[in-house]
């Protein structure tokens, strides 16, 4: 009861030690997501006065059918793409495991994409992407394959995406690396011993032992795509088609829900539905976490670690 | 397990914080509007009016490169023709950042508008009234265009003065209208279909090589093609939709007979190639792959610019065998320029704007290429030399067959949506009818 | 015996030119980025395309360097960078040392707000703060894009935080013993020895902050204050895209982030290995 009551010395110490971050997290953090709840609920531009209007946004929202296709396309990167990206990550990452003349350059290489800028790499994308001009299609054409308008029809837009995404998928390949490199190499010694092939080891030993890392990696990769945003801002507006200023790529198939967002909120200037369609990201978002935690704490539980 | 209580107890925290602070904040009022349209003119500098040091007056364009620097000549011819105030230009082309910055004690003084802003602007009470500024001061409102004037007015009261006209005619390749033994450029769409079909030329893969059907660029693709046929995207009004009218339907129907005769795939590489390389001197018109073009006057500078050997000649986008009148048809928009209510230095505002629209425009025009919004240029000789297309152009603009910008408040989403649903069309995804309709119905919920 | 010796070179043979293959298609992206710098625009529009330019100009660069300011974007976005820099570095570590080896009550709730604020998307918070920087009159200055890292970073508190825990307690037991206060003990015992993560840090700070784009696209809105990623944005022109150019511009974008990351590779892949597995 008194130790409760009284503050130590330890007490003052943390909270000072901690008080920036505790205002820039009151300033930054909470005062605008709490106002951005209200805002939710009020119908303005960045000039007028916030109007309350009740669930409305919200209610047009849900009838919207943009706002369904926005989280779709999104829902695409996150659950199609990220996986991928995860995937190419773990097996590049596996395949630099091994010993072998140059391999401080092939990691530096595969690295190299996630260090520069994203506006810069997605232009030289979109340059790449090009039926005629670009080398993704004339490399194709070497295997006689006629490839697509990219980034013009609907179908192939999010697939560019997902190759923009593989190639820069440098920093989870690092993690899962330096996973791979912890696994104690007695464990596949006794492993071989027993008769265990590759694949066996692979998921037997190695995937158990980065479980944990790797559902780490795939929240952190899940939040980032549900805030995908530059890339597909970058392409659309390069591609000079559109006269509303509020293109989301061919058929909106790049339409991703933070674009829609900004759209709301810059171009229609409605600042209240961007506010309620941020509020429902904030709500996805959470919930996803929360389930990936615990199948985080699963994972981890069944490799026995920890 | 740990992790997850203490990611839960996060999120409540962040909810419960959000949800108190959201009840107390209601009250916040940041944003300063109205200030008044008579704002005294020495508020700014502070100095005593009369010979004092001129009054400066911020004005955001989005003109960017060599265009920004027209743009400040035009501003240096101003601020030299008097001295009681010095305008200060920016070039700003992020169109969200006047939206953002207007709110108020950063807003500039005069802003550059399209007729797509002066409704969304002035729908959200950001702009002034300057048909009430202009009639205090005594502006001659007549120089305007008539379509022009209607552009930047809503309810019968001006909020942008136009200073630049936007129409776009037809382009033609000389050379393959040759080879395919036609001495005169089409007089219908009929006409222009069949001259297309003979024109285009697949190699051995199926792509294209030369393109008859004026499919590039995407917004004349959208617009002219469609105005055409004598369809519009709104009724005479210029706010309740017509998506589904007959006349886009015929549009968009022989639209989709030519790209599934050549294969929506490769004309969709063809376009994407057409957009990676426009205005560059490999641009398929330039290069001679284009038969029809439409396109605005600019085109013909970018061809002095880039290949003076393709041979072109112009001629007014054609109509329908059904309404030969709708003859030089075409979008008709302006660039305006406009007093956000929240500029600190309105005189000085009203006097730079006003005198860009009269005095000081034709200059511009001149030196940045552009049609003349205002009447009295219409037969200007200097402006009719100075592109070799100008006097077809003015032509055109005479006919008074040009579409007025939509007036709708939710005009960019109309527009975006018309954009997605034609999409659906080309790529074969909707029929021509299921798509208007679902549109039609999409554009009706809007204001 | 033999056979087997084959078989594994062959296998052997077969892996690296897997890698080289791979090397060759992440690299492919750069290369044509530098390639097109230097390439005229006749060449970049050929058709088959040819990789290796036919005649080498350097028209690109002066041309491109002309049409935006080019220098002065780089020290516009060298400024916020090492302020932003600044800012991580001084409160990152202070934070992580409350959470991490001082013993207080709050020290368990603050975790799970930092692991909340971690998720937390910037286009919700993105209106309020800049209604709120703009009723300040700060907006247009690179305070909002500044002030954020003075107040830390979530994910790289974390990464500290984790950092830290691993540090023997007996240092600090020891210190406390001698008298040391907290603050001596912050900066004489726990500061130099997380030198490696604070490296860490320092180079997501960096590269985070020379390549935004969002919160420079949304509060910048003077020609003469902008960044190096909203000066390429001005290549997409509406009209018409100079690729030529804005490859160049991309290069000169891009070159001092490849020379820092060059010199400090090390500490990067080995920063991002520790902060990925402990975090």
């Amino acid at each position: 009861m008194r130790k409760k009551k009284c503050i130590t010395r330890g007490d003052i110490n943390g909270l000072l030690f901690a008080l920036p971050w505790l205002i820039g997290f009151l300033l930054l953090s909470v005062y605008p997501l709490s106002m951005s709840l209200y805002y939710s609920f009020t119908e303005f531009n960045p000039v007028t006065d916030p109007v309350w209007i009740g669930l409305e946004n919200y209610i047009s929202l849900f009838k919207d059918p943009r706002f369904y296709k926005s989280l779709q396309n999104t829902c695409f990167y996150a659950f199609i793409a990220t996986p991928i990206n995860l995937i190419t990550a773990l097996v590049l990452a596996s395949l630099i495991s091994r010993h072998f003349r140059g391999r401080g350059l092939v990691r530096t290489v595969f690295f190299l994409p996630s260090v520069i800028p994203m506006v810069a790499a997605t232009m030289v994308w979109i340059w790449m992407f090009d039926p005629t001009y670009g080398f993704i299609n004339n490399f194709l054409k070497w295997f006689s394959i006629d490839g697509p308008a990219w980034l013009i029809n609907p179908k192939t837009t999010k697939w560019a995406l997902v190759m923009m995404g593989m190639w820069g998928t440098g920093t989870t390949m690092l993690v899962c690396l330096a996973a791979l490199q912890d696994v104690p190499g007695s464990y596949y010694e006794s492993a071989q011993m027993d008769g265990a092939n590759g694949v066996q080891r692979f998921f037997f030993i190695t995937l158990p032992c980065v479980a944990h890392v790797i559902v780490y990696q795939a929240i952190l990769n899940l939040i980032n795509a549900f805030q995908y945003f530059t890339q597909v801002y970058v392409i659309t507006t390069a591609s000079g088609g559109s006269t509303s200023g509020a293109s989301g790529g061919p058929e909106n198939s790049i339409l991703m829900y933070p674009l829609y967002l900004f759209h709301n909120a810059f171009i229609y200037q409605k600042m209240g539905k961007a506010s309620a369609m941020a509020w429902i990201l904030m709500v996805i978002v959470g919930l996803l976490t929360m389930v990936m935690a615990r199948l985080s704490d699963k994972a981890v539980s069944n490799a026995g670690g920890e | 397990m740990k992790k997850r209580t203490r990611i839960i107890s996060g999120i409540l925290a962040i909810i419960m914080g959000g949800v108190i602070a959201a009840g107390c904040k209601r009250e916040e009022v940041p944003v300063p509007s109205q200030t008044g349209t008579q704002a005294p003119s020495g508020q700014t500098g502070g100095a005593p009016a009369g010979e004092a040091a001129p009054i400066p007056v911020s004005y955001w364009y989005y003109h960017k490169g060599d265009e920004a620097v027209i743009m400040e000549h035009v501003i240096q011819r101003f601020n030299e023709s008097q001295t009681e105030y010095v305008v200060e230009g920016f070039s700003v082309p992020d169109k969200q950042k006047y939206l953002v910055a207007m709110s108020g004690d950063e807003s500039p003084d005069v802003i550059e508008l399209t007729n797509t802003e002066v409704v969304s602007y002035q729908s959200g009470g950001l702009l002034e009234n300057l048909t009430d500024m202009g009639t205090s001061r005594g502006f001659d409102f007549e120089v305007f265009d008539a379509p022009a004037a209607d552009n930047n007015s809503i309810g019968g009261q001006m909020y942008g003065f136009p200073i630049t006209s936007v129409i776009i005619q037809m382009f033609y390749n000389k050379d393959i209208l040759e080879q395919i033994n036609e001495a005169e450029p089409p007089k219908t769409m009929e006409e222009l279909y069949d001259m297309a079909l003979r024109a285009t030329t697949v190699d051995a893969d199926g792509n294209i090589d030369v393109l008859g059907y004026p499919l590039f660029p995407l917004a004349s693709a959208r617009q002219e093609l469609i105005y055409a046929f004598g369809g519009t995207w709104v009724a005479e009004d210029g706010v309740t939709p017509t998506a589904d009218s007959q006349g886009i339907l015929d549009s968009l129907r022989m639209n989709l007979e030519f790209r599934n005769r050549y294969g929506i795939d490769k004309v969709q590489k063809f376009v994407a190639t057409g957009n990676t390389n426009r205005y560059t001197p490999q641009d398929i018109f330039f290069a001679g792959k284009q038969l029809f073009r439409f396109d605005g006057p600019w085109l013909a500078n970018q061809i002095t610019d880039n290949n003076p050997d393709v041979n072109f000649g112009v001629a007014m986008i054609p109509g329908t065998e059904a309404n030969p009148e709708l003859l030089g048809v075409s979008r008709y928009e302006n660039t305006s320029l406009g007093i956000p209510v929240g500029a600190k230095e309105k005189e000085g505002a009203y006097a730079f704007a006003s005198w860009f629209a009269t005095e000081g425009v034709k200059d511009f025009l001149l030196e940045i290429g552009s049609l003349p919004a205002n009447k009295t240029l219409f037969d200007d000789e200097e402006l009719m030399a100075c592109n070799e297309v100008f006097p077809s152009f003015m032509e055109a603009l005479k006919t008074g067959n040009g579409v007025p910008s939509l007036k709708m408040a939710d005009t960019a989403q109309y527009t975006s949506l018309i954009e997605e649903y034609l999409d659906y069309v080309y790529n074969g995804t909707k029929t021509p009818e299921d798509a208007m309709n679902e549109l039609q119905k999409a554009a009706s919920q809007l204001r | 015996m033999n056979r087997y010796q084959i078989k594994k070179y062959m296998s052997k043979m077969l892996f690296l030119a897997l890698m080289a293959v791979l090397t060759v298609i992440f690299l492919l992206p750069f290369v044509v980025m530098f390639t097109t710098s230097f390439k005229t625009m006749e060449d970049a529009f050929m058709v088959p395309v040819r990789i290796w330019p036919r005649e080498f100009t350097v028209r690109n660069y002066v041309m491109a360097i002309n049409k935006i300011p080019y220098f002065s974007y780089m020290a516009n976005t060298t400024y916020i960078t090492l302020m932003s820099l600044l800012g991580e570095m001084l409160v990152v570590p202070m934070v992580a040392y409350s959470l991490s080896k001082i013993k207080w009550k709050g020290a368990g709730i603050l975790s799970g707000l930092l692991m909340g604020t971690m998720m937390l998307p910037f286009t919700v918070t993105m209106i309020p703060l800049y209604r709120t920087w703009h009723a300040l009159g700060l907006t247009g200055t690179y305070v909002p894009l500044i002030a954020p890292h003075f107040a830390g970073n979530a994910y790289y508190i974390i990464i500290m935080r984790q950092f830290m825990k691993g540090l023997p307690n007996s240092l600090f037991e020891a210190a406390t013993i001698d008298g040391a206060s907290e603050f001596q003990k912050y900066l004489c015992i726990a500061l130099p020895l997380c030198k490696p993560a604070l490296t860490t840090v320092g180079i997501y700070t960096f590269l985070a902050a020379w390549s935004d784009y969002l919160a420079p696209l949304i509060y910048i809105n003077k020609r003469d204050k902008m960044t190096l990623s909203l000066g390429l944005q001005q290549f997409l022109n509406e009209y018409t895209i100079d690729w030529t150019q804005l490859m160049a511009a991309a290069v000169i974008f891009v070159i001092p982030i490849l020379l820092l990351f060059l010199i400090f590779q090390r500490n990067f892949v080995e920063g991002i290995a520790t902060a990925g597995l402990k975090a």
